[in-house]
């Protein structure tokens, strides 16, 4: 049994982004106590219940290797919060070293006693959400923080000994140009973090942002969006700029210097079990994905009957194995190996994928080195039309 | 049975919304042929499309029974005709039945296009006209302005028109009077051997197909063998009556009568419209003149929206043809479109209501090609050949002459707006043949144009160019020679068939430029650059490319969420099954549905 990644959601944040499409919520301070109790709850009742039982086939506690704090804005919940959140998993888990404890924090949140805190906590990487350097731009989208927070936090958390950082930036963030997009990758590589997530803003119905774009409506600066062929230039321009400084790219959005690649995030892409608590959490235990309530309400309130919060359970089929494989794996820059393919699904009728993967290497979007099938460079941007091509 | 003397046949033609209908509903109130609780107004249009759209489609045949001031009683065949330019044969069999018409004009507009084709069309046919001036009671009206127009446009003496407000009933008993006074009765004679004009049949699913006659000489009675001269068939009469509206079965129809004929006849398709009744076992010597063969006009293709509609759509078509045996139709594929069928139409407003028809009874959603007319094409080898469809159309090389359908355009307006209108006409390639004052700025222009002007957007334009102040009728007058081409759209190098047209060489280029222009916007970025381009034969005369897609990436992380990232592919994947392949390039129905819609 390879050791689990654990993720812990903390749903909550200061304020909601214009471009944010999570469900996470704005509420007092004091709403988050019983949330964070739910979640002790949650890990013990999980950990003696019988029905993610692959993941703890005996009595003895499983054993994991990563855990990723994530939100929301997790650094919300303070020095006490953050101890009651990651107690309970400390306790029930048997963590195995190396271990990458991650924890999610907006710029400005995390003061030297609360870093302090996390580093007693195990907590041995921070994930600063940056997303620009441009003050009008970080305005429009509603952030509470400015440039210069981002420089104070990456300097505290230096300060406070923590030598495994990673800054996120957006592409694609209304009054974006390809000049300010410049500015803000050469402000977070001057920082010199050792990993760096690059996304492209995504339009769909999930965000403020996203709705008015798509009714055609003018609110939260939806007039100002550049095109797609901004976007496009502005991933090109991360992967040239982070290229030349050391970052390498190791999954379509990730960056990160030698050595420095998010171990937890790995799992996801290589189909490893992780398991996931807090409302909305995901879990994969090799043959089965589930994910909880969704809204703190109902996820706290199944809790407090004495039962898990899974709203959602499914157990894949032979095809969908094949799928997620190469939907999940090409996102990685190593690709997959086409042998392991071969073994495990080279006969009829598991075999459909060869031909989409010859005409694909046809059409030049895939290619083949050394074993191991990639997306070919210019299909990074278009990796949609090929995970398309891997449902059966 | 009433002598021939005391019958009068009739119909009533108009322009549309000139008060017919409303007048028809007057004659049957005062005649006591309805009660006014019967009348739901304006009984005569039985059709849902025919009220929404103010026009008549079907003839019918109402007896109404009236008392005249002379004390006798009369027997008045009031024939409906159809309103529309499509169904001008139709009309004229109509009025063919009839030995006089009401020729009803609005006080307010004037004579109009179909009016002035309405009376043309009962001159031909010999009828006595009574002008009748309608809706006087409204503030517009000008009587004596129509009654000038009466007189240039129609050349008929208005000396003799009745006024009147049909909507108030005002005039409408002078209206009876007169087609009692004024109307010739019947000439034919009972004793002869039979001959009777057929000019509408419908089917009726209890009792097969029934027939509306007029009867113009010898008599019809149940048992009667009946033979239908164009095509020889013999039926013996069940039943026969008249409509009063409602059906009133009759023991014979005499000379001079109007009435229903039911005789276990199968299609519609058998009965044509302005065939000659005669007696099998005492045949007539020569039919009754004016019967043509009707040939559809205008085609076009017919698809379902979803392929697996097609059952359903050719199950449709062939229930429509049950009733209106004027239209044709034979299946056709086609890569963009798929399986559908080649419709052939009387016009354009036929076409629409067979669609609309299709849509709103069958609930069918239809993709409709561009309408295209019917070319006479002769090839170099001496060979002649119909082309009805682009797709049909000889190479180029193999081309001797092209000729196209010709119609002669009747258009009245206003002289403020002939500056766009004549502008218009000669864009649609029009050339005049007359330029009429009929008063005081009210202009007629007659003109000769290809047909396949006006199936595109000619209504819509001198719509636009008059601000609606301009009416139109035609009728197809021959065939001329023309220099006419068939423009193919290539996307990728594929030819799109659905898309091809056929047009006049002067004006390929800019209608070429100006589709591959719309597909561009339509067809969505692909992995690759799409190249769109329009030809003739091999010479490519427009071109517009598509750019590649350059991001379609879920570029963020879920916290391993992986079934958001498959349900986003799922629905992607989706997507594109709705599309049609061209080659490689796929393209959603909404652009063929777009682009055929809009036809500029």
């Amino acid at each position: 049994m390879q050791p689990l990644g654990l993720y812990i959601q903390f749903p909550f944040c200061a304020s909601k982004c214009s471009f944010c499409n999570f469900t996470s919520k704005v509420v007092a301070p004091s709403v988050y106590r019983s949330y964070i109790e739910a979640l002790g709850r949650e890990v013990c009742l999980a950990l003696r219940s019988a029905v993610p039982g692959q993941l703890c086939p005996d009595q003895t506690p499983p054993e994991a290797d990563t855990i990723y704090c994530g939100g929301g804005t997790p650094s919300l919940a303070g020095e006490d919060g953050l101890e009651r959140i990651f107690q309970p998993v400390r306790r029930q888990f048997r963590l195995r070293e190396p271990l990458e404890v991650t924890l999610e924090i907006t710029p400005g949140s995390a003061g030297r006693d609360l870093l302090k805190k996390c580093a007693v906590l195990g907590v041995n990487r921070l994930s600063i959400g940056a997303q620009s350097f441009s003050d009008q731009e970080l305005k429009c989208v509603g952030r509470l923080h400015s440039p210069s927070d981002v420089k104070e936090q990456v300097k505290l958390a230096r300060e406070a000994g923590f030598r495994n950082i990673s800054l996120d930036l957006i592409a694609g963030l209304p009054y974006q140009t390809l000049s300010s997009w410049q500015s803000s990758l050469e402000a977070a590589v001057s920082l010199r973090p050792e990993h760096l997530s690059i996304y492209l803003f995504e339009v769909d119905e999930k965000s403020r942002l996203g709705r008015e774009i798509m009714h055609h409506e003018s609110g939260y600066h939806a007039g100002a969006m550049p095109g797609e062929d901004f976007m496009a230039e502005a991933y090109e321009r991360a992967r040239e700029a982070l290229g030349r400084e050391g970052y390498q790219r190791y999954e379509i959005s990730n960056f990160a210097l030698a050595g420095y690649e998010s171990r937890h995030n790995r799992k996801y892409w290589e189909r490893q079990p992780y398991w996931g608590f807090g409302a909305g959490a995901h879990s994969f235990d090799g043959s089965r994905r589930w994910s909880n309530e969704v809204e703190t309400e109902a996820y706290q309130a199944r809790l407090a009957e004495g039962e898990l919060a899974v709203a959602e359970s499914h157990v894949l089929s032979d095809g969908e194995h094949v799928e997620e494989f190469f939907f999940l794996g090409l996102r990685q820059a190593r690709g997959v190996s086409l042998s392991l393919a071969r073994e495990w699904w080279g006969h009829s009728p598991f075999n459909w994928w060869e031909e989409r993967v010859r005409q694909l290497q046809q059409d030049g979007l895939l290619t083949e080195k050394e074993g191991r099938l990639r997306l070919a460079e210019n299909a990074y941007l278009l990796s949609n039309e090929v995970f398309q091509q891997f449902l059966m | 049975m009433a002598e021939a003397r005391f019958i009068r046949n009739f119909c009533i033609v108009a322009h549309i919304d000139h008060g017919k209908s409303t007048l028809a509903d007057r004659l049957l109130e005062l005649t006591g042929a309805l009660s006014k609780r019967e009348m739901s107004a304006q009984v005569l249009d039985s059709m849902d499309l025919e009220r929404e759209r103010g026009i008549t489609i079907k003839a019918h045949a109402v007896r109404l029974l009236y008392k005249a001031s002379d004390g006798n009683t009369y027997q008045l065949n009031l024939i409906d005709t159809p309103g529309h330019v499509d169904f001008s044969y139709e009309v004229s069999r109509s009025l063919s039945a009839c030995e006089g018409a009401l020729l009803v004009v609005d006080a307010s507009q004037g004579v109009e296009a179909q009016t002035l084709a309405n009376a043309q069309l009962a001159l031909h046919n010999k009828l006595e006209i009574i002008p009748v001036i309608n809706k006087i009671d409204l503030p517009g009206a000008d009587v004596e302005m129509t009654r000038q127009q009466i007189e240039n446009a129609l050349a008929i003496d208005p000396a003799g028109a009745i006024l009147i407000s049909a909507k108030q009933g005002a005039g409408v008993p002078e209206v009876l009077e007169a087609i009692v006074r004024r109307v010739p009765p019947p000439s034919g004679s009972s004793e002869e051997p039979l001959r009777a004009l057929i000019f509408d049949s419908w089917y009726d699913s209890y009792r097969g197909v029934i027939v509306l006659v007029r009867v113009v000489e010898g008599s019809l009675a149940v048992g009667t063998h009946i033979r239908l001269w164009s095509n020889n068939q013999v039926y013996t009469v069940e039943d026969l009556g008249v409509l009063t509206p409602k059906p009133v079965p009759a023991s014979q129809l005499c000379a001079g009568e109007v009435g229903y004929v039911v005789a276990n006849i199968k299609r519609v398709s058998d009965t044509r419209i302005g065939d000659t009744v005669t007696d099998d076992r005492r045949p007539a010597s020569e039919p009754l003149p004016g019967f043509e063969e009707i040939k559809p006009m205008v085609f076009a293709g017919l698809y379902p929206v979803e392929a697996t509609e097609y059952e359903n759509l050719r199950d449709a078509l062939e229930k429509l043809r049950l009733n209106d045996s004027s239209f044709v139709l034979e299946p056709e594929s086609s890569a963009a479109l798929g399986f559908g069928f080649r419709c052939g139409f009387l016009g354009l407003l036929h076409m629409e209501i067979i669609q609309e028809r299709l849509e709103r009874e069958y609930n069918l959603a239809l993709i409709t090609t561009a309408p295209s007319v019917r070319y006479r094409v002769t090839l170099k080898d001496g060979q002649a050949a119909d082309v009805e469809t682009p797709s049909k159309f000889p190479a180029a090389g193999e081309i001797a002459k092209i000729e196209e359908p010709v119609i002669t355009a009747l258009i009245f307006t206003q002289d403020e707006y002939l500056g766009g209108i004549l502008q218009l006409l000669e864009e649609k390639r029009g050339i005049q043949k007359g330029f009429e004052y009929v008063s005081d700025k009210r202009v007629l222009l007659t003109y000769e144009l290809p047909l396949n002007e006006i199936v595109l957007d000619f209504y819509d334009k001198l719509k636009t160019a008059s601000r609606g102040y301009a009416s139109l009728d035609y009728h197809v007058s021959g065939f001329w020679a023309s220099d006419l081409v068939k423009v193919d759209l290539l996307v990728a190098g594929e030819p799109v068939d659905a898309l091809s047209f056929i047009c006049h060489r002067d004006d390929a280029y800019v209608r070429a430029r100006a589709l591959c222009e719309k597909m561009r916007k339509l067809i969505p970025r692909q992995l690759f650059e799409v190249a769109i381009q329009a030809s003739i034969g091999a010479k490519v005369i427009a071109r517009e490319n598509v750019a590649a897609a350059r991001k379609n990436v879920l570029a963020k992380c879920y916290g391993g969420d992986v079934t958001r990232k498959r349900k986003l592919l799922e629905k992607q994947k989706e997507g594109k099954k709705r599309m049609k392949r061209v080659g490689r390039v796929e393209i959603p129905q909404e652009a063929f549905l777009a682009v055929l819609k809009v036809t500029d």
